[in-house]
């Protein structure tokens, strides 16, 4: 199934369609009212990126946490913490990615012995 | 919009150094792409692919949750027509991006469809923290500067699992344990960045409401479902 030509012709089509939700919004904004009232200041969809990341976050995350996910909740739960704690006070995020990373690999070797 | 950076120094006047600082603002993006690459290339060659394989569909598609649908639909053989239109429906989160940030980028077409290619989720998410504080004249550099640094990160850390690793985690298995980690913790704290004042109430709701629908089972509609909610708790506040 890899490798063929179908293969590569989704592959391509693949790459295209990323492309062009990617791009489509910058083409369309000199002219789409629409796109102009979504990136409005102040306007009621100011808050669509958080709640984008909020939702972006809890997909990644959710599926983790359940019973046929990774199956470790507490040194996972204990390492988001961590990395939430470090993020509001430094404001680091890269520090607070590998502070996170290490407390979830401390707790995992601390609980899951 | 106010960021998580309004303290930020000024960024010099060159515009590579505003690549330089792109890049510098992509190190926590690097450190929680690299090990989720290297899983793809990991997970490619067990699918059947070639190593150069791997590394070229890392390459052109540059879109993680698509390209892990792909090595999947590899394994439970997925009509390619189906797989297509799965990846279209997994994208269409992307088209919000461009209106978030179209106001902060300069107005000349081609480049800011060169930047296009280079926005992924963690990258729009970086970006909209961080580039008002950034001078307007320079905004371009930086973000190509940290688009770039995530697609060659995303490149080389799948080269790297395709390649090597295999080996690396027979290894250090509780190092590659530990770095798959790196992705939930990075979207953890991009979220707490973005809370400011006003917006606790809509931003949780909007977890709430995709931690909901994605542990029905349903991931990607999750994101745009915690988007949904959130613009509506939003808009009801403004209202009352």
């Amino acid at each position: 199934m890899t490798g063929g030509l179908a293969f590569w012709v989704a592959v391509a089509a693949m790459a295209a369609i990323t492309y062009l939700t990617r791009a489509l919004p910058f083409i369309l904004s000199a002219r789409s009212r629409l796109l102009e009232r979504l990136s409005r200041e102040g306007s009621a969809l100011a808050v669509l990126g958080p709640a984008l990341l909020a939702g972006i976050a809890a997909a990644v995350i959710v599926p983790d946490l359940l019973p046929a996910g990774a199956g470790r909740p507490l040194p996972y739960l204990g390492g988001l913490a961590v990395t939430a704690c470090a993020v509001r006070r430094w404001s680091n995020t890269g520090a607070a990615v590998l502070l996170g990373v290490a407390g979830y690999a401390l707790l995992r070797a601390l609980l899951l012995q | 919009m106010e960021t998580a950076s309004a303290g930020a120094r000024p960024l010099p006047a060159r515009p590579g150094h505003a690549r330089r600082e792109g890049l510098k603002a992509c190190l926590p993006v690097m450190i929680g792409y690299f090990p989720v690459a290297m899983t793809f290339g990991i997970a490619g060659t067990a699918a059947g692919l070639t190593a150069p394989q791997v590394v070229l569909i890392s390459a052109l598609v540059y879109a993680g949750a698509s390209q892990f649908l792909l090595l999947a639909s590899i394994k439970a053989g997925t009509p390619w027509p189906w797989v297509v239109a799965l990846c279209s429906l997994l994208n269409a989160r992307h088209l919000l991006y461009g209106p978030l940030l179209s106001r902060f980028l300069p107005q000349a077409l081609g480049a800011r469809l060169r930047a296009a290619f280079l926005l992924t989720d963690e990258v729009f998410a970086t970006a909209l923290q961080r580039i008002e504080a950034v001078p307007p004249g320079r905004r371009q550099p930086w973000l190509v500067g940290l688009g770039l640094g995530a697609w060659l990160t995303w490149i080389a850390g799948t080269a790297v699992g395709a390649y090597a690793g295999g080996g690396l985690e027979a290894r250090f298995p509780v190092l590659a344990e530990a770095m798959r980690f790196a992705l939930p913790a990075l979207f953890m704290a991009l979220v707490c960045q973005s809370l400011r004042r006003g917006l606790w109430l809509p931003v949780g709701a909007a977890l709430a409401a995709a931690a909901a629908v994605a542990a029905a089972g349903y991931a990607t509609l999750a994101i745009l479902a915690g988007a949904a909610a959130g613009c509506l708790v939003h808009a009801l506040r403004r209202r009352a």
